[in-house]
C-alpha cells in the first residue's frame, strides 16, 4: 500500500537479526575458540519509478522520475577469524593453536572443523572432543593413550602410549566457506579442500578465549537499538499520515 | 526474536559456571578434592532468512546462544600437608586408593585421611565416612591387634613392626577426568574413564594429606568474569525486551 510503511519494516527485521547475532556474539564471549559474528546488510535492487497520470504524456513511455529502493535486507554474515586470547590452563588435554589452522574432527556427518581445544581422553585412550567425537591426525584417530601425552609445537604426539601420529590441522583458502554449525564445529560449504596449515604452532596446556570485543558489541547494541527505534518512528508516522488521508472524508467532523 | 532466549542461554551457562566456581572455593580445604571446571559450546545455528539459493549457501545462520558442553574435573595433584598421624596417607603419583561404598560398589578416592573401625583384633581400615578402605584383592585391610611401627612402602604394602600384613590397593585409570564424583571426594568408574589397573608406581607416603587442587586465584578470576557474563547477558536481554516493546508500540 504505502511503500514507506514496508521500507520502514524492512528496517526493522534488519535490525532485529543484527540483535540476534550480536546476542549470541556476547553470550559466546566466554566460549574458546568461539569466532565472533558479523551481520552484512544490502539494500534491495533499486526499480524505477515512472510518472503516470501525466496528461502530457501517454501511458506508453511516461517519463522516469528516477529509481527507488524499497529498503534493506540481510545479506550475509561474515565470521572474524582473528585469533583470541591465549589463556594458560595448566591441563594436558588443552590445546591452542597459535596461527592459522583448525583441527579437524570426525563426526557422524563428516569431517567438521574446530578452533576449540578443550579435548579429552576417552575410556579407550582416543583424543576426543567434550561431545565425544574423534580428533584425527595424519594417519587417522589420534590415540593418546591416556592423560599423560605431550603435544609438540608442530602438532606431533608423544607420550608413553600413544601413537605418535601429528595432528592435523586444515586451512582454507577462503576462510567464507566455513559455516558454523554449534557445539564449536564448523562445516565446509560445497565440500571444499582443507589445505593443510603451515606455519602454525600447537600450544599444550592452554586454551584460545573467543575474539568477542565486548565494547564493540555493546555499542553496536545502543546502534541497533536506536536505528530500530528511529525505523518504527517512520512506520508510526507514515501510519498517521495514512490515518490523516483515511479521515479526511469523515462526516460530522 | 531469538536475542530473548540467546540471552537466557546466557545467564544459565554463566550461573552454572559461577556454582561450579563457588563449589570448588567452598572445598579448597577438602583433602583429595579435585576442582572441576565447565566448558562452553556455542548452540545450534539456524537460518535468520530464506534467499533464492537457501540460507546455506548465503550464510545466513544465526546461532541461538551459549550451551555447557562439559564439566571436565582436573586431576592434577594438590600439595601434600603433612599432619604426622600414622593413619594419613598420600598418593604423591598417579593413582586411587579402593575403597568400598555403602551399597558395595567400589569407589576410588585421593583422601587418605583414614581411621580404624572397633574390632576384636585390631579393626579394619576404613575411611572417615565409615567406608572400608580395600586391598589389591579387593577385600577389606584387617589391622592387626599391635600397631606398633605402623608403617607403609611407597608402593602401597602396610607392615607394622612384627611384618607386612596386607597392601593397599591402588588403581589407575587411561583417563581419569571420565570418573564420575559421587560425593564424600569418592568417584565411580565409567564407561568413558575405562577399567581401574594396578598402579604402578603411586609412591604412597604416610603422615602426609594431598590437599585439595584448587587453584583460589583462578576461582576468583572465574568468579569476577561469570558476574561481569551474566550481567552483559542482561544488559542484552533488556535491550531485546525493550525492542520487542517498540514493536508492541508503533501504533
Amino acid at each position: 500500500m504505502v511503500r514507506g510503511l514496508y521500507t520502514a519494516a524492512t528496517g526493522m527485521m534488519v535490525q532485529r537479526n543484527k540483535m540476534d547475532v550480536l546476542t549470541n556474539n556476547i553470550v559466546n564471549a566466554e566460549t574458546a575458540g568461539y569466532k565472533k559474528d558479523t551481520l552484512i546488510t544490502s539494500t534491495f535492487d533499486e526499480v524505477m519509478l515512472k510518472r503516470i497520470h501525466d496528461p502530457n504524456v501517454s501511458i506508453y513511455g511516461g517519463s522516469a522520475v528516477g529509481s527507488y529502493s524499497h529498503g534493506t535486507h540481510i545479506d550475509e554474515l561474515v565470521t572474524n577469524f582473528s585469533e583470541g586470547n591465549l589463556e594458560m590452563t595448566g591441563k594436558s588435554t588443552d590445546l591452542a593453536i597459535l596461527g592459522e589452522g583448525f583441527f579437524v574432527v570426525e563426526t557422524a556427518a563428516g569431517e567438521r572443523y574446530t578452533r576449540s581445544g578443550s579435548f579429552a581422553v576417552d575410556g579407550e585412550g582416543y583424543l576426543v572432543t567434550q561431545d565425544g567425537n574423534y580428533i584425527l591426525g595424519e594417519n587417522g584417530r589420534i590415540y593418546a593413550g591416556s592423560a599423560e601425552f605431550t603435544v609438540a609445537a608442530d602438532g606431533t604426539v608423544g607420550g608413553a602410549l600413544s601413537s605418535g601420529d601429528r595432528l592435523r590441522l586444515a586451512t582454507f583458502e577462503d576462510p567464507g566457506v566455513l559455516r558454523k554449525q554449534g557445539n564449536n564445529l564448523y562445516y565446509a560449504y560445497g565440500g571444499a579442500p582443507a589445505a593443510p596449515a603451515a606455519g602454525a604452532v600447537i600450544r599444550q596446556g592452554a586454551q584460545e578465549g573467543s575474539n568477542v570485543e565486548i565494547a564493540e558489541e555493546m555499542v553496536d547494541m545502543i546502534t541497533v537499538y536506536r536505528k530500530y527505534e528511529a525505523s518504527q518512528k517512520v512506520a508510526g508516522m507514515t501510519d498517521d499520515t495514512l490515518a490523516m488521508a483515511v479521515n479526511l472524508g469523515k462526516v460530522g467532523g | 526474536m531469538r536475542a530473548i532466549y540467546s540471552a537466557a542461554s546466557g545467564l544459565k551457562g554463566q550461573q552454572m559456571r559461577l556454582d561450579t566456581a563457588a563449589a570448588n572455593i567452598a572445598n579448597s580445604n577438602t583433602a583429595g578434592y579435585k576442582a572441576s571446571r565447565v566448558e562452553f559450546k556455542d548452540a545450534l545455528y539456524t537460518a535468520m532468512d530464506n534467499p533464492a539459493g537457501g540460507a546455506l549457501e548465503a550464510n545466513l545462520l544465526a546461532g541461538s546462544g551459549v550451551l555447557v558442553g562439559a564439566s571436565s574435573t582436573s586431576f592434577s595433584s594438590g600439595t601434600l600437608i603433612a599432619t604426622d598421624s600414622l593413619l594419613d596417607f598420600a598418593i604423591t603419583g598417579s593413582g586411587f586408593f579402593t575403597v568400598q561404598g555403602a551399597g558395595g560398589e567400589t569407589l576410588y578416592t585421593r583422601s587418605g585421611s583414614f581411621a580404624v573401625t572397633d574390632g576384636e583384633e585390631g579393626g579394619f581400615l576404613v575411611t572417615l565416612q565409615g567406608h572400608y578402605v580395600l586391598d589389591r584383592a579387593g577385600n577389606r585391610i584387617a589391622l592387626p591387634g599391635d600397631r606398633t611401627g605402623l608403617s607403609v612402602t611407597p608402593g602401597g604394602v602396610l607392615g607394622t613392626a612384627s611384618g607386612e600384613f596386607a597392601a593397599l590397593g591402588i588403581a589407575d585409570f587411561p583417563n581419569p577426568d571420565g570418573l564420575f564424583a559421587t560425593g564424600d571426594t569418592c568417584f565411580r568408574a565409567t564407561e568413558v574413564s575405562g577399567q581401574g589397573s594396578e598402579a604402578e608406581n603411586p609412591a604412597v607416603v604416610q603422615g602426609s594429606l594431598e590437599g585439595s587442587n584448587v587453584d583460589l586465584a583462578q576461582e576468583m578470576t572465574l568468579l569476577i568474569r561469570s558476574q561481569r557474563a551474566y550481567s552483559l547477558a542482561s544488559r542484552a536481554m533488556q535491550t531485546a525486551d525493550s525492542m520487542e516493546g517498540l514493536a508492541n508500540n508503533i501504533r
